[in-house]
């Protein structure tokens, strides 16, 4: 028994002493985050900065407390509106990029477009969206879906591209259908180009949500900050931030999670530990 | 010697009749569906009589576009001006993105020095850096509006903001992933640190860093635009703003089209540099 433990892959070796080593990985990390905020903190105090130049972190967290409910229930307006977007500009891509994978005329004549069009700064036609959907969540799920489409579309179509020629020749060699080869071999090499893409997007998709709230909303944390701004209540605006700071943090972490997790198998993850 | 050369450039270079029709036949699909979208398109305003403030057909926005660029070089009469020509905003915005990129990939590059010399300081930054980047810069940029007015600089930061992580992990992944052989070599060569620095990880980052410069041309302008809309007197994303509150929607389509053939054009001069420099490098050869 001693002996198959000591053949065994090291991460796996006992549960206890990678707790305890993962912590102590945190160690600097923790330290850099605390002495960034205690020297933000001092920096406030000796010079006597009023708040409504640049809020003490303390003073953030005590305003970030008291309105943590209203902010809650306002960003589920704003996560609605990024999650929907980033399912619909997801599907959208994921399809489009098989359609172009099976029919090379698609792929031809659309992907270069496809290519520019992912250039196009849509966060500028949020003015027009409300003009056209009006106030509701519409605006915002549309221009999140706008955002996040192009680069599933464009990091699909490289990563059906990438797959390996030989292993494509045996597939045909056997006679494996077009849905064969794209179920069962060019799932795989797209699905590390997806991720990649997803990490991305789901901070656009909600960056795309806000930039929607900023312009025209009864509801969402884009619109607090809008108002806040107006108000000139900056330590609720930093709160804010600070607020979507920590869930944009939080779905990071998510993310990188769930793409260990789905892509155990592949080289960037068992190198890299998938960050 | 030059007669083992000569063959090799020669290998290199195709014919030019079969690059230009090989060009004309990767350009030729794609023009062709543009010329069938934007048909259909004018065909569906046309026939069911969208008013243009709703949505213009091509053909009007590219009437209102080239009525704007012939314009030329004119700046707004008074804040809140309907635009009479879009030079002067595209020249606002292409500086605020500049100046931004620079700050953003400065910042980056600064980082990731100091990051692949210190492990601690790697581990000590990286979730501070991570919340920089996950925090959506549009929500930022109120602050920075606050503080500095409808100036260049709030928009400079936001672009800079968008624009230094790409750098950052890029040239990390690229000073990090020097060949170990090589880095044996010029360690029994008794090479300094400063010359395995300069001699052999600056080569191995430039396509990395070149990779996240063209990534970071087209974040750049996002970023000045973002900050645009939050506050701003002049540049296309303040153009195309009191555009859309005044309905004149063909003037927030003209600004769409600008800012992406400068988004285009401005990917290309990367692309362009980055061959004229890596001209050594294998992605460039073939």
């Amino acid at each position: 028994m001693t002996a198959t433990a000591a053949t065994r892959p090291l991460p796996r070796a006992s549960g206890g002493a990678t707790t305890l080593s993962r912590l102590r990985a945190l160690g600097p990390g923790i330290f850099g985050i605390v002495a960034f905020l205690v020297a933000w903190e001092a920096l406030i105090r000796v010079t006597n900065t009023p708040a409504f130049v640049v809020p003490a972190p303390s003073r953030i967290a005590v305003r970030l407390w008291e309105e943590l409910p209203s902010y809650a229930y306002e960003f589920s307006y704003t996560l609605a509106a990024a999650a929907i977007g980033l399912v619909i500009g997801t599907t959208i891509g994921i399809v489009g990029a098989i359609l172009m994978a099976n029919w090379r005329v698609l792929e031809k004549s659309l992907f270069p477009l496809a290519v520019i069009l992912k250039l196009v700064p849509f966060v500028a036609i949020a003015p027009l969206l409300r003009i056209w959907l009006g106030y509701e969540l519409q605006p915002k799920i549309v221009l999140a879906t706008l955002i996040t489409f192009f680069p599933v579309l464009v990091n699909c179509i490289a990563g059906m591209r990438s797959v390996d020629p030989l292993a494509l020749e045996f597939f045909r060699s056997v006679g494996a259908s077009r849905w064969e080869i794209l179920l069962r071999l060019r799932w795989t090499t797209t699905l590390p180009y997806l991720y990649a893409a997803l990490k991305v997007n789901v901070n656009l998709a909600l960056a795309g949500a806000i930039v929607g709230e900023l312009f025209s909303s009864k509801n969402g944390i884009g619109k607090v900050i809008n108002e806040t701004a107006l108000t000139l209540d900056i330590p609720a605006m930093f709160a804010a931030i600070m607020f979507l700071a920590i869930t944009g943090v939080s779905l990071t972490l998510l993310m990188n999670w769930s793409e260990r997790r789905v892509l155990f198998w592949h080289d960037s993850v068992r190198t890299t530990g998938g960050r | 010697m030059s007669a083992t050369a000569a063959p090799r450039v020669v290998s290199r270079r195709r014919p030019r009749s079969s690059w230009v029709r090989r060009t004309a036949g990767d350009a030729l699909p794609p023009i062709v569906a543009l010329v069938i979208a934007l048909g259909a398109w004018e065909a569906v305003v046309d026939l069911l009589n969208i008013p243009v403030y709703l949505l213009p057909g091509p053909s009007a926005i590219a009437g209102t576009l080239w009525r704007l660029v012939s314009a030329g070089f004119v700046p707004p009469t008074y804040v809140g001006a309907p635009a009479q020509g879009i030079l002067y905003d595209t020249y606002i915005t292409f500086a605020e993105a500049m100046v931004g990129l620079l700050i953003g990939t400065t910042i980056g590059l600064v980082f990731a020095v100091i990051m692949t010399n210190s492990r601690f300081a790697e581990q000590a930054l990286y979730p501070i850096i991570i919340s920089i980047r996950s925090t959506p810069t549009i929500a930022v940029a109120p602050v920075f509006i606050i503080w500095f007015g409808f100036t260049l600089m709030p928009k400079a930061i936001v672009a800079a903001l968008a624009t230094f992580y790409p750098v950052l992990v890029n040239c990390i992944t690229g000073m990090r992933g020097v060949d170990p052989t090589t880095l044996e070599f010029f360690q029994s060569v008794r090479a300094s640190k400063r010359e395995i620095f300069w001699h052999l990880r600056v080569p191995n980052t430039l396509p990395y860093f070149f990779a996240a410069l063209r990534l970071n041309v087209s974040l750049s302008l996002i970023g000045a635009i973002v900050g645009e809309l939050v506050g701003a007197r002049d540049g296309v994303g303040h153009m195309m703003t009191e555009a859309a509150i005044t309905l004149r929607t063909t003037d927030v389509f003209s600004g769409v089209v600008v800012l992406t053939v400068l988004g285009v054009i401005l990917t290309e001069v990367v692309t362009l540099v980055q061959a004229r420099v890596l001209y050594w490098h294998e992605t460039e050869r073939v």
